[in-house]
């Protein structure tokens, strides 16, 4: 190669170089000549090039990478100043930026709204124009930095020229020049804080005013203004100290008989009158002020609480003096007074102490005081009393007695006396009643009146009570063990039913003595349990749970409402003998008072016990009115408990029962109704049960009937509107299952606040398949409500539906107008398909005759439940075809007939032993299985077919040796229902049985247990 | 007197105060030949004065420009170049890499001693 080949080679080279195309140096040759030298060149050139071009290129990709990080950071600042921005414009303080002279820069949302001016308004005009503590323009600089960082409170301006107070803050800007100066303001309208700032001084100068009071009020009754015992006992101190030249006199006053006329009158006129007679009392204290002004005489009138009262009277006088002013107490009380719209003309009883020994304390002042007025109680009332040497004897002796009782019921003087419950048919004794007497040394038996009222005035009574608890349960222990099963009736004071205590002192009784609570019955009478209210509820619920029953005691004699004993968790009412004397003249008028007790409680599904029954004229009538048990001298008087077995042994001859006077025509399918509801809620397990009545044309459903044992309360009677879109929607759904209660009933009715409700519901149809009812079932716990409760409700809807249409329940308007109507055809079609009927009779015979089982009952009670699902599926076509409706109605005739032919039958027929979730199965005499449903054989694991007719104990051999071999033999030789739990071996399951006599056997229950499993 | 000979090159003492390296003929240089020439040098001897011979040195690349350059294991360089390839490399090497310490280029031997034993 030539030096010109070589050139243009160089100059290619270059070309490429300049191009960036760094690859291929120039070549250079081992000579080194010019050539070579310039080749060289080029090529270091070259590299220098391309190093500074990779070096450019890397500053190029450095700063990129920053450029771009400094772009994502002013993009986040630009986010954080819009959020800043948009803070402050959506802040209600108003923000406002300054410059260094105070001319307004920016201007948000707030200030608008604070000032009334928009930001055109005023941006670049100086803050002077909002008032800012009355700076000129010029002094604005100084202002600025002077309150930079401060925060203080101005009047400010607002455009309508008004002023308003405002917190003011300012804080200086920092620029971005160290020069420039710039500033914030911040602005509050406090106006009503400072309103607040008012009010609250108000309410605490209030408050101080109110303290003030409640530091009267603690020397003051509140209702009546009187003083109260604080300032008497302070009154009372210092007259005493100061009675060295003074009498002091107590007058002790309390109404008589205040609790009639409280109840007469309400709690509300009960205050009333107790206001009407502190007034009297003032009056007349001031009247004897002066009239005695002379004589330094000091009073002081306090209410000590309820209705006692207490006059404090400090004088020179006699003490015959405070006579002369307790007579005119007296006098001005039984001045007649309008107390909520009524006269009301009140007694009282005034004991009178006088100070007559200078060491006297107030204590005992107040002592002689109370013994005196106790001592006019006991003269006859409305009178007064002064403390004197007899009334001193009889506290001594009161002391003593009470002393005595004491000892008595520690050292057996008491004694207990039993009188019998008698079954007014059948004449045979269903319990006995506990009553105590006093076999006193001196005195003799002393009968209740003797030293009741004395132990229930001192703390006896409680004592009283115990001893008479355990004693009695000992008798009925002693009793069982002798084969006499008898429902024990004890007394318990009212003064013992606040004392929480009580229910722990008769679990610990029966535990004592191993009776039966559910023979156990406490009564309380219905002043005590009107008188203790709400407390006692807790206590009776308690005692209910153990199973032992609670009776209404001296019933009529507490001027209770009739209404409010459905406030009592109780389950009988004893009718006082005050109401049973007048049936002497058996005539209408003189049993109307007890008949409608009778009606009442067996509404409220109470059962009754008639006291004082005495003469045969009296028994007749109450047997008459439906009394079911009847207590009194004509029966027995009370005996010693070994006479008890005798009289079982021999029952009592009564007179012939007369025929029963129908008390009402609804009564026997109310009554049926109910029976059903509370079957029905003892199959599902549902707490509540009602049935409701649809009324479509007002748009409302109507509670018929209800039964109520938990939280869920549904009341009977109560109309609801159709308001509740979503439950009417369930109901027109046919069978339908929530769960929760529908909102339709409120919260208000679930008592318990924590009450988790499941309900479900069935509709009934009438005739021309029209949604007319519903079945209801409603629990406080959720339950897994499965189709077969669904299934069993069904049948039970059928059921009470017959049972409403089929007889002249009383109802407003034409509701079932149309049933009955229908109901009618059904019977004349009864009389013509009577002989198609032998069939269906003869079936009928055949399940009675096998009642003691129950199977067939439960098939046929299971088809009649498939015939109804027929019929309301096949409603339609039914309307459609005739020869269907005949067969419609000769359904329906035969379930009537069912129904007419009796309604025990028909209540049985219902249990549908084959929907049961609990296992239930039945034995005969011998101890033969004649029934066993189909729980009952998912449990045992064995067939039916395989049971039916085999004994029990060669079936389950292991059970011999077991408690249910015990527990049954127990239930069937004793005749009482037994409960136990028992683990089963063969089955690996833990049961909860309960076992219920029969006639002829023994129904059995049982629930799967093992682990907290539905059987 | 101590040598250092190398296939590309022979590294000895001139006396005690002066080096001298001459480049085989038509020897390309690198990187690694650079630091690896250096490396003997600064672990023989203390830094001195050198007498580079670059007459025969076909190339030396950026990267060996650099590294002499910048090397602290001679106080001063003289190099010694007679043709216009070694003048170009000497001149690229002095105006473009710009060495840290006290280079000149020199085509009288003599004169580039005489420089050196100045020091």
């Amino acid at each position: 190669m030539n030096d010109n080949q070589r050139l243009e080679a160089l100059v290619e080279t270059v070309r490429r170089f300049v191009a960036l195309d760094f690859d291929g140096a120039a070549v250079v040759g081992p000579d080194g000549d010019t050539m070579d030298a310039l080749a060289a060149g080029i090529n270091m050139l070259a590299e220098e090039v391309q190093a500074g071009h990779d070096d450019l290129e890397r500053q190029i990709a450095e700063r990129t990478v920053a450029l771009t990080d400094a772009v994502s950071e002013l993009e986040a600042q630009r986010d954080d100043l819009s959020l800043l921005a948009a803070v402050v414009e959506s802040t209600t303080d108003a923000v406002i930026t300054l410059d260094g002279v105070g001319l307004i820069t920016s201007w948000n949302s707030a200030a608008q709204q604070t000032y009334g001016y928009s930001a055109r308004e005023l941006l670049g005009e100086s803050a002077t124009r909002l008032g800012t503590a009355g700076n000129t323009p010029a002094e604005m600089p100084g202002f600025l930095q002077r309150t930079a960082g401060t925060r203080f409170e101005s009047p400010h301006l607002h455009k309508d020229g008004t002023t308003f107070p405002a917190s003011v803050m300012i804080a200086r800007l920092r620029g971005s020049t160290q020069t420039s100066t710039a500033y914030a303001m911040i602005i509050r309208d406090i106006t009503e804080t400072k309103q607040n700032e008012v009010l609250a001084q108000r309410v605490a100068e209030e408050l101080a005013a109110h303290a003030a009071d409640r530091k009267a009020m603690a020397l003051h009754d509140a209702l009546t203004g009187l003083g109260n015992r604080n300032l008497l006992k302070d009154r009372l101190e210092h007259a005493l100290a100061r009675s060295q030249w003074s009498a002091v006199t107590v007058l002790m006053i309390d109404l008589d008989d205040f609790k009639a006329v409280n109840d007469s009158v309400g709690h509300v006129g009960g205050d009333e009158v107790l206001v009407n007679v502190a007034r009297v009392l003032s009056e007349e204290i001031r009247r004897t002020d002066t009239v005695a002004r002379a004589r330094s005489i000091e009073s002081t009138v306090v209410r000590m609480g309820g209705d006692e009262f207490i006059v404090l009277l400090e004088s020179a006088g006699e003490p015959e003096g405070a006579g002369a002013v307790a007579q005119r107490i007296l006098d001005s009380l039984g001045r007649p007074a309008l107390i909520a719209g009524k006269l009301i003309e009140l007694d009282a009883s005034i004991g009178i102490a006088v100070k007559d020994d200078p060491a006297m304390s107030a204590e005992t002042l107040l002592a002689r005081a109370d013994a005196a007025m106790y001592a006019a109680k006991s003269d006859g009332k409305a009178r007064y009393r002064f403390f004197d040497s007899q009334v001193q004897e009889q506290a001594q002796e009161r002391a003593v007695i009470i002393s005595e009782l004491r000892r008595a019921i520690c050292g057996g003087q008491l004694r207990l006396l039993y009188q019998p419950k008698v079954d007014a048919a059948s004449g045979r004794m269903v319990g006995v009643e506990a009553l105590v007497r006093w076999a006193h040394p001196i005195r003799g038996l002393l009968g209740p009146d003797a030293f009741i009222p004395l132990a229930e005035a001192s703390n006896c009574i409680v004592a009283l009570d115990d001893w008479v608890l355990l004693a009695a349960c000992r008798q009925q222990r002693t009793w069982e063990d002798r084969g006499l099963h008898l429902q024990l009736a004890i007394n318990v004071s009212g003064r013992s039913l606040p004392s929480g205590d009580l229910v722990d002192r008769v679990r610990a009784a029966i535990a004592a003595t191993g009776i039966l609570p559910q023979r156990l019955e406490i009564e309380i009478t219905e002043t005590a349990a009107v008188a203790q209210g709400d407390g006692i509820r807790l206590t009776l619920n308690s005692l209910r749970a153990m199973g032992i029953t609670i009776a209404i005691d001296d019933f009529g004699m507490g001027h209770s409402a009739l209404s409010r004993l459905q406030d009592f968790p109780v389950d009988c009412l004893k009718i006082d003998r005050f109401f049973v004397a007048p049936l002497q003249n058996d005539t209408i008028g003189h049993s109307s008072i007890a008949a409608a007790m009778l009606a009442m409680a067996h509404c409220l599904d109470l059962s009754v016990v008639a006291e004082g029954v005495e003469t045969v004229e009296q028994l007749e009538t109450l047997r008459t009115l439906g009394c079911e048990t009847v207590q009194g001298f004509l029966l027995s008087r009370p005996v010693p408990p070994e006479d008890i077995e005798a009289l079982v042994r021999l029952p009592l001859v009564l007179p012939a029962a007369s025929p029963r006077l129908d008390l009402s025509g609804a009564r026997p399918q109310d009554r049926l109704v109910h029976s059903l509801l509370a079957e029905l809620q003892r199959l599902t397990g549902f707490d509540s049960t009602y049935f409701a009545k649809i009324d479509r044309r007002a748009q409302a459903q109507r509670v018929l009937s209800a039964r109520n044992t938990a939280a869920l309360q549904v009341p009977e009677g109560v109309i609801l509107p159709w308001s509740d879109g979503t439950y009417r929607a369930a109901m027109e759904r046919g069978i339908s299952h929530e769960g929760d209660v529908p909102d339709v009933f409120g919260r208000a009715l679930v008592e318990h606040p924590d009450a988790i409700c499941s309900w479900a519901g069935v509709n009934t149809r009438n005739r021309s398949d029209e949604i007319v009812g519903m079945l209801c079932g409603g629990s406080a716990r959720h339950l897994d409500l499965g189709s077969s409760a669904l299934r069993v409700m069904t049948s039970f809807a059928d059921l009470i539906g017959q049972a409403l249409n089929g007889d002249p329940v009383p109802r407003s308007g034409d509701e079932f107008a149309s049933d009955r109507d229908d109901l009618a055809s059904v019977r004349d079609r009864a009389a013509v398909v009577r002989d198609r009927e032998a069939t269906g009779r003869d079936e009928l015979s055949r399940q009675q005759d096998v009642q003691g089982g129950g199977v067939e009952l439960a098939r046929g009670s299971q088809r009649r439940a498939d015939a109804a699902a027929d019929r309301t599926h096949a409603g339609s076509d039914r309307r459609e075809a005739a020869g269907d409706r005949e067969e419609a109605a000769h359904q329906r005739a035969e379930a009537a007939e069912d129904r007419l032919a009796s309604a025990e039958a028909a209540r049985r027929a219902v249990v549908s032993l084959e929907l049961m979730t609990d296992a239930f199965h039945s034995l005969d005499e011998g101890w033969n299985i004649t029934y066993l449903n189909p729980q009952c054989e998912r449990i045992l694991g064995r067939s039916r077919a395989g049971l039916l007719g085999k004994n029990l104990w060669e079936e389950f051999p292991e059970a011999v040796n077991g408690r249910f071999y015990e527990e049954y033999h127990r239930a069937v030789n004793e005749g009482v229902n037994v409960r136990f739990t028992e683990y089963y071996e063969p089955l690996g399951r833990r049961l909860e049985v309960r076992a219920y006599p029969l006639t002829n056997g023994l129904a059995v229950y049982f629930l799967d247990v093992s682990h907290g499993a539905d059987g | 007197m101590t040598e250092r000979p190398g296939d590309d090159y022979h590294l000895y003492e001139l006396d005690s105060a002066l080096l001298r390296i001459d480049y085989n003929a038509n020897v390309d240089v690198g990187e690694r030949e650079a630091r690896f020439v250096l490396r003997e040098i600064s672990r023989s001897w203390s830094p001195r004065p050198i007498f580079v011979d670059i007459r025969k040195l076909r190339s030396a690349d950026r990267r060996a420009r650099k590294v002499f350059a910048s090397q602290a294991s001679v106080s001063h360089v003289a190099l010694f170049v007679d043709s216009p390839l070694s003048r170009m490399l000497a001149n690229v090497f002095l105006t473009v890499a710009v060495p840290e310490r006290p280079t000149r280029m020199f085509t009288d031997e003599a004169e580039a001693l005489a420089w050196l034993r100045q020091w």
